[in-house]
């Protein structure tokens, strides 16, 4: 089903089934999205699950004119944001960074298939500030336009590219050290 | 790569593998994913506490602050006590006891970005339950 169709058959009152076409369209897509943040399988479910349940209750204040594919990731990447902060603040009351916090799941994580470098690259991008965390994803995994970078995350076209660039270099920095 | 200069390679475009996904996930996984995300929405009820909690929140800061400058200013400066203090202080949100680590993340995101993302969600204390 199309984001258009989805829109229509929403529009036409059909909310379970409007609802039901984006849950078939964009698990699996925000799955992998939220994946690359948590770095953890259940944590990654456990969210995805709270994301639908916003959807659902936000589907009622969706403007037509937006794109219903940059409103359902600008949700999803709140929900990310807000999870990473609290993951913040309880690394800090165990002493611990966050940072090395996501970095030690990537380690132990039994679902993760890729080789040494893929590892480092997925450990440096956790290393990054926040909202370059999520522009660099954004840009270099899903290869997103800019422009629909900014409405996700509500930030300039301009920051966005100073943003990418930073946190590009920065990762490109930390995987040259161990080549 | 081999004679190279380190510093000029461009890693991140020159190795294609670094784009792909190195996660993987059991099979399966994704029906019964979408099988689950489907079911909350219709069980799931949000009490009307649990709604109305964070906007509680902010009126108890706003009555506690309105009565302690109402005795404040009804006082000799002389008479203000150290707990008066604390309530009048920017670190009023740091003393304020916090049970629970839900509440701790909370303070730390800020009543205002609360109220944002509510009303960016549209809840309401009308909408349909969620159960906990």
């Amino acid at each position: 089903m199309t984001d258009k169709e989805i829109i229509q058959l929403y529009s036409d009152g059909r909310e379970e089934e409007a609802f039901n076409g984006i849950v078939d369209a964009y698990t699996e897509r925000l799955y992998w999205h939220v994946r690359r943040f948590l770095c953890c399988h259940e944590d990654t479910n456990d969210l995805v699950q709270d994301i639908f349940i916003k959807i659902w209750a936000a589907l009622p204040t969706f403007r037509k004119e937006s794109q219903l594919y940059t409103w359902i990731y600008r949700i999803a990447t709140n929900e990310v944001l807000n999870h990473l902060r609290k993951q913040k603040f309880k690394a800090l009351i165990s002493l611990d960074s966050a940072s090395e916090v996501f970095c030690r799941k990537i380690d132990e994580d039994p679902h993760f298939n890729g080789d040494r470098l893929q590892r480092e690259l997925h450990k440096a991008i956790q290393r990054l500030p926040e909202k370059q965390r999520i522009v660099f994803s954004l840009r270099y995994f899903d290869e997103m336009k800019y422009e629909e970078i900014s409405e996700i995350t509500d930030t300039t076209v301009g920051a966005l590219k100073a943003s990418y660039h930073h946190a590009y270099n920065k990762v490109k920095e930390d995987l040259l050290k161990i080549l | 790569m081999e004679g190279m200069d380190k510093n000029k390679k461009d890693i991140l475009a020159e190795i294609t593998t670094l784009r792909q996904n190195p996660y993987t996930v059991p099979e399966g996984h994704f029906n019964d994913l979408k099988a689950q995300v489907r079911r909350p929405h219709k069980e799931q009820t949000v009490t009307l506490w649990g709604r109305l909690a964070p906007y509680a929140s902010l009126a108890a800061v706003f009555v506690s602050v309105f009565v302690a400058g109402s005795l404040l200013f009804g006082r000799n400066e002389l008479e203000i006590t150290q707990e008066d203090y604390l309530l009048f202080s920017d670190n009023f949100l740091e003393t304020y006891e916090i049970e629970d680590t839900y509440q701790i993340a909370d303070a730390e995101i800020g009543d205002s970005d609360i109220i944002e993302y509510l009303i960016y969600t549209g809840i309401t204390a009308e909408e349909i339950e969620i159960s906990e």
